[in-house]
């Protein structure tokens, strides 16, 4: 039930579907928790969080800035790669002023944690809830 | 007594009783597929893309169409990357 509303809601497909396959990477289950967090960041802080997942391509940097440059100023991107084993958080002209990159650098460390645990949504809600707390209310 | 309802009530029965503590305890996860995700594995699945709900956002600021538009807003100025 709220994970269909989340899956219609703030699932965005992106780019070819369905080349490989096409079975959604989380559970309803993550995808209320992954909503719920970016929600509750997004509401608390007034800035934009996005998450992507999936492949980035070589130089894997400049592809999550690509993907970043479709976003707004005061939007944060954390794009991760689970096949690559990488992950770039992004932050934009405004959201950088809130969110300097010792932040960033301490929310990646608790990413990396999770991820190499397998725990892919429970590192993202732990790292949105680490970039909301260090960019402040509004 | 029958050698059928001998077979029935020292075979069956057991057999019964495993086959329901077996679906109670595997039944959920034979018909949900587990896609968890353990390091090193490939990760076979389309890109996708995770936004708030705008109702959430201070200015609303039109996240889907600008992912879904392939249009530069905006440039990167910092953040910080990792590898696990």
């Amino acid at each position: 039930m709220s994970g269909e509303v989340s899956s219609t809601r703030t699932q965005l497909q992106y780019g070819p579907v369905g080349t490989s396959s096409t079975s959604a990477p989380f559970t309803s289950r993550q995808l209320t928790r992954l909503d719920e967090a970016l929600t509750l960041s997004s509401r608390e802080t007034g800035l934009v969080f996005a998450v992507y997942v999936g492949e980035l391509k070589e130089p894997a940097r400049a592809h999550a800035e690509a993907l970043f440059e479709r976003l707004t100023d005061d939007a944060v991107l954390i794009a991760v790669s689970p096949g690559q084993r990488v992950l770039h958080i992004v932050t934009g002209p405004e959201s950088s002023k809130r969110l300097p990159n010792r932040a960033c650098a301490l929310a990646a460390l608790s990413l990396r944690a999770s991820f190499s645990n397998g725990d892919l949504v429970g590192g993202l809600v732990a790292g949105l809830r680490m970039l909301a707390d260090s960019a402040g209310r509004v | 007594m029958s050698p059928l309802s001998v077979a029935l009530v020292y075979a069956g029965i057991p057999l019964l009783i495993i086959l329901v503590l077996f679906l109670g305890v595997y039944g959920r996860s034979l018909t949900r597929q587990n896609a968890r995700y353990r390091p090193g594995r490939p990760w076979n699945h389309a890109p996708v893309w995770y936004v708030p709900h705008p109702e959430a956002l201070p200015n609303p600021a039109p996240a889907r169409a600008q992912i879904e538009g392939a249009t530069s807003t905006t440039t990167a100025t910092g953040g910080a990357s990792g590898e696990w």
